[in-house]
């Protein structure tokens, strides 16, 4: 299986959708000419020509609202925010207008977008450049929300996102972009609000996403050196979240951590340990834990920064805490 | 000043304890943690512990004495105060002259204090050790007038703490948490504590003590002072029937087929070290009509009844020390040849006591077999929350009247007992008919 | 604001068999309001926001009316008009209203939310200045796939105060889509005047000018004039020419929202526009042309307003939604409550 890189794979999973499908095209800021700010566009504009692969002015509010009308009509557009953070000027169209369209016109009208781009903590961008959305997104009836975590799923998740009938919200994460890993070629999609099972184990359930599951999966393995059976699943979609592969895992293990890059306080991890406190409260051993970022602006300083990221050694350590040891 | 000690709240709706015994004499020296009495709650028996170290100079109140919360029940002289001049001084006696149980209760003072270092309460002072102790060992706290510990124990309305699955557990292999060590942060008692009090099984978990040889009693009654598990029963029996209107419906059942296939398929299962007995067959075929009845398959609750998904089948086990009910599993989905080797493994995990928490958990229905002993006929008493119980006696032959005809036929009796806030006899009755042309037509079963 | 009602030119720009169309949509937009609003206040079958669109039929129904029907439209919070205008039946709209599953949106949507997507009428949309850019998008996919349908998009004098209108004119300018902005100036954003708001009071200097998009500031409520400048319009974004930015001055007879008590204006001025009634004036100037009489404007009137009544009956008799309903029409995908 040929070996990609996470950014390739993305590329990859655009150029066949526009290949199979002449309404998908790709729009913001230097997707075209500049080829890409982190390089996901490679190639595609000497491919596609200007008419598909858009160039926009630096206003984010507007050309995600020209995508949403866009796909009002029957267009399938890719709109990228360079980065998600930017995505906070355009959040007005995100919520209520791609949200919330279908709704609001009984049926009448879908949104079939994907709004992708690069997010969170990727090394010394400080406060306004490190955002993750993901919560505040997930919070929303009418999104769907990915965050794929290894270049397969990248390329998988995003063809099904591009194919949905409903507004996906797609996070990829900017320091996973060199990261390699085998990529089926081809037809290789991924279904939506399906979790995935990057590790069994049967003592402890790791549930985690997009970066922090290399985080987390080396604490798995640092974890069974000491004995400890840890289950990493790697929920993929943040909404709709996959309950049912979490509560089998919990219903096994009996505890769970949630690793995340958001922040602690009404964060991602908030809401799955609720869901699952709710659904499966007689099964937990233990209080459901949350390893998750410092409750701080992000800093611009190196040290500072990475003290706030899900390191093995915290994710070992509220291991521990929930088994007791 | 001397200690006085009152009647502690053990249960969150309390009035009165009953002292079910004393474990304690006058004269003992305890400490702080030891085990005073059990005392019978309105919810169950419970421990009273010691929150003082002293000398004790007087007992109010005997064996079988019902106390109200907060009135006296020993009084006890300080490390520094002489016991027989705090004795004098208050003008007190010694132990309770009026209890009626009194002479059996001093054979049995002279039992020394084990139960406390059993439940493994460390003594030493202070806040933390004793919310710890407290709440790992169930014990309630004193009434608020008993004064010097009043203070020292936050409002935890002596609430065990324990993690959901362990309360589940526990529920379900019914085992008080109350009587449990626990492990986790503030004495949290988790699943590894139930499992390994379960593990540990009543004899070793209950502190049963030989009774003293008392030098002149040619013949002296024997006491055994009451295990966890007996307890249990007791508590769960006088439960099942105080609460639950019970019906009994008993019926004939014709097995020469079956006891004719039996012998059949035991001869082929004979090289796999198989041998199914009546009892399996009758495991198969209570699950396959619990599955077309689940309105026998069902739990009452206050406010619903809950019809179960599973087929969950509860196989009643007698071990010297009492009754245990492991569980069968998904019972209607087994093979007889399955539930023959499951089965067997329950009842050998049950008599060395290693059965696990999810062995004892989890029934939907139970059935209690006293076929082995000759019993032709009896009314099994339910176990709560399920609603209903089969009662399986012996297979023997008998007279049966085939038309005109009196021939001998083999014939077992079953009787349900159901709980009739769930299951009206109609439904009672529908449920034994299937299980009776199940077992007298054996090869149905296969359909 | 409006200082002299002009008489549209002594020619018609539309045959006789329109212009009594048009007459007639803008009756049936003034009574529907008028009943709905009675609705609104005496029985409290309607709640939430309410806005009126009377006193500016014209604009709408002119401009929609010149339009093809395979064209777009798009507008505002203040969206009765505009629906009506572009074929919507009353019922719908009625219906809608009361939040009965008859209505125009299922009652998802309310008195704000109007969708008809029969009618390529995308929606009532209450963020002011967030539809703009769909209106853009819209515009971008008729480019996109060489279509020469345009959309036209309206929106309020309080809009031109929000970024991403300017954003979305500056590319719909740079794309050169098919889009036709009008801005509907009533001179008043809520309870603030243009002049209080605005740094400059013509608005095509605001939002034409800079952009290159060619801009009209016209007599909104003269019928035939708004008629003829939206034909314009359309003509040139068929044509691959871009947009057209439209002021079309107009007055509103009610308050912002039905709770608005209108005490930042003087009651001369609200008189002086309802002496010039837009829809009076189009009957005068239809009498005169000798293409209808009093009796038949009142019989029309009278059929207005019985198509009114019966769109209410309509809207009663009609279905509440059922509870399960929330969860309906959220995703194409089967949805799942994250609850």
């Amino acid at each position: 299986m040929p070996v990609l890189t996470f950014r390739e794979a993305l590329n990859q999973a655009m150029t066949e959708e526009m290949e199979r499908d002449d309404r998908v095209f790709l729009m913001g800021e230097e997707v075209a000419q500049y080829d890409g700010a982190y390089k996901v566009s490679q190639g595609m504009l000497k491919k596609f020509g200007p008419s598909r692969i858009i160039d926009t002015p630096i206003s984010e509010g507007g050309f995600a609202g020209i995508g949403i009308g866009a796909a009002m009509v029957g267009l399938r557009p890719i709109v990228e925010f360079m980065t998600f953070s930017f995505s906070l000027v355009a959040i007005d169209q995100i919520v209520n207008n791609a949200a919330n369209m279908r709704y609001m016109s009984g049926g009448q009208f879908a949104v079939p977008i994907v709004f992708r781009g690069s997010s969170g903590m990727a090394g010394c961008l400080a406060a306004t450049h490190s955002h993750r959305l993901e919560a505040w997104y997930a919070q929303i009836p009418g999104l769907t929300v990915v965050l794929p975590g290894t270049p397969a799923d990248a390329k998988g998740l995003l063809k099904s996102a591009i194919r949905s009938d409903d507004p996906v919200v797609f996070i990829e994460h900017e320091v996973l972009y060199h990261e390699k890993g085998e990529v089926p070629e081809g037809e290789h999609v991924v279904p939506i609000g399906k979790a995935d099972i990057k590790r069994e184990g049967s003592d402890v359930t790791l549930i985690t996403y997009s970066r922090s599951l290399k985080a987390t999966l080396a604490a798995a393995e640092k974890l069974a050196e000491e004995g400890i059976d840890a289950e990493v699943v790697d929920i993929r979609t943040i909404r709709p979240l996959d309950l049912d592969t979490l509560l089998t895992s919990i219903g096994k293990t009996h505890r769970g951590v949630i690793v995340e890059e958001d922040w602690p306080y009404c964060g991602l991890g908030a809401g799955i340990a609720d869901r699952i406190t709710q659904a499966a409260f007689d099964e937990l051993d233990a209080p459901i834990r949350r390893v998750a970022a410092k409750d701080a602006p992000i800093p611009y300083n190196r040290t500072l920064e990475a003290s706030m990221l899900p390191s093995v050694d915290r994710v070992v350590a509220a291991v521990k805490d929930v088994m007791y040891v | 000043m001397p200690i006085e000690v009152t009647m502690p709240k053990l249960s969150p709706t309390m009035e009165t304890g009953v002292i079910a015994q004393w474990l304690v004499k006058v004269g003992d020296k305890i400490k702080e943690g030891d085990v005073l009495a059990d005392i019978e709650t309105d919810k169950a028996t419970m421990q009273m512990k010691s929150y003082d170290d002293g000398t004790i100079v007087h007992i109010d109140h005997g064996a079988g004495d019902e106390v109200a919360l907060g009135q006296r029940v020993m009084v006890l002289a300080k490390k520094n105060e002489d016991p027989k001049k705090v004795a004098a001084d208050l003008g007190l006696g010694g132990e309770a002259k009026a209890a009626p149980k009194a002479a059996a209760q001093r054979a049995e003072a002279s039992a020394p204090v084990a139960a406390a270092a059993a439940s493994g309460v460390a003594s030493t002072g202070g806040l933390v050790a004793d919310r710890a102790g407290g709440n790992g060992n169930g014990n309630g706290h004193p009434s608020s007038d008993n004064g010097q510990q009043a203070a020292a124990v936050p409002s935890h309305g002596g609430r065990v703490k324990a993690s959901p699955l362990a309360r589940k557990l526990a529920a379900s292999a019914q085992v008080e948490l109350a009587g449990i060590q626990g492990s986790g942060p503030n004495g949290r008692v988790v699943r590894r504590d139930v499992e390994a009090y379960i593990q540990a099984g009543p004899s070793k978990a209950a502190t049963p003590q030989a009774a003293p040889t008392t030098a002149a009693a040619p013949i002296a009654a024997q006491r055994i002072p009451h295990s966890r598990m007996r307890k249990t029963i007791a508590q769960r029996m006088v439960q099942a029937k105080q609460t639950a209107p019970e019906i009994h419906l008993t019926v004939d059942i014709r097995v020469d087929r079956l006891v004719a296939a039996r012998e059949e398929l035991n001869k082929r299962l004979a090289r796999e070290g198989v041998k199914l007995s009546l009892g399996d067959f009758v495991t198969k075929a209570v699950a396959m009509s619990l599955r077309a009845h689940p309105g026998v398959n069902a739990s009452y609750e206050p406010d619903a009844i809950v019809r179960h998904g599973e087929v969950n089948i509860g196989i009643a086990v007698a071990l010297p020390e009492g009754l245990i009910v492991p569980v069968l599993h998904r019972a209607d989905t087994l093979g007889l040849r399955e539930i023959r080797k499951r089965s067997e493994a329950l009842a050998a995990a049950a008599r060395s006591n290693n059965l696990s928490g999810e062995q004892l958990t989890g029934s939907t229905f139970t059935i209690s077999n006293l076929g082995m002993f000759g019993i032709r006929q009896f009314d099994a008493i339910l176990n709560m929350p399920e609603v209903g119980i089969l009662a399986v006696g012996t297979a023997d032959k008998r007279p049966v009247v085939e038309g005109d005809r009196l021939v001998v036929g083999t014939v077992m009796t079953v009787t349900l007992t159901a709980d009739h806030r769930a299951v009206d006899g109609a439904m009672a009755a529908e449920f034994l008919q299937t299980l009776r042309g199940l077992l007298e037509e054996p090869t149905s079963m296969l359909l | 604001m409006i200082t002299e009602q002009v008489q549209t030119e002594a020619k018609p720009v539309v045959n006789k068999t329109q212009a009594l169309v048009w007459l007639r949509q803008m009756m049936l937009i003034r009574r529907f309001e008028e009943r709905a609003e009675m609705l609104y206040q005496k029985g409290g079958k309607i709640g939430g926001f309410f806005h009126q669109y009377s006193g500016q039929e014209p604009v709408a129904v002119a401009s929609i009316g010149v339009l093809r029907e395979d064209d777009y439209v798009i507008t505002a919070y203040r969206d009765h008009g505009h629906a009506l205008a572009r074929g919507m039946t009353a019922r719908a709209g009625m219906a809608e209203l009361l939040g009965k599953v008859t209505g125009c949106s299922k009652g998802k949507g309310g008195s704000m939310h109007f969708f008809d997507a029969e009618k390529g009428f995308l929606g009532g949309h209450a963020i002011v200045g967030s539809h703009i850019a769909l209106a853009a998008g819209v515009a971008f996919a008729s480019k996109y796939r060489g279509e020469d349908r345009v959309c036209i998009c309206y929106m309020g004098d309080g809009a031109i105060n929000q970024g991403s209108v300017h954003e979305t004119l500056n590319m719909a300018a740079l794309w050169k889509l098919p889009v036709i902005y009008v801005v509907e100036n009533n001179l008043y954003a809520m309870g603030t005047s243009l002049a209080r708001s605005s740094s400059v009071l013509d608005l095509t200097v605001r939002c034409a000018v800079p952009y290159g998009i060619p801009g009209h500031q016209i007599n909104g409520n003269d019928v035939e004039l708004m008629a003829r400048t939206t034909r314009e319009a359309a003509n040139r974004a068929r044509a691959g020419e871009g947009p057209t930015f439209i002021e079309a001055q107009t007055y509103r007879y009610k308050g912002h929202s039905i709770s608005d008590p209108g005490k930042y204006r003087q009651k001369e001025e609200l008189d002086e526009a309802i002496r010039h009634d837009p829809i009076l004036v189009y009957e005068n100037i239809l009498k005169e042309r000798g293409w209808i009489d009093q009796e038949a404007i009142d019989r029309m009137r009278e059929g207005v307003k019985e198509e009114i009544e019966e769109s209410i009956e309509f809207a009663e008799a009609s279905e509440q939604p059922p509870l399960e309903a929330l969860y309906e029409d959220i995703t194409v995908a089967p949805f799942i409550p994250q609850e």
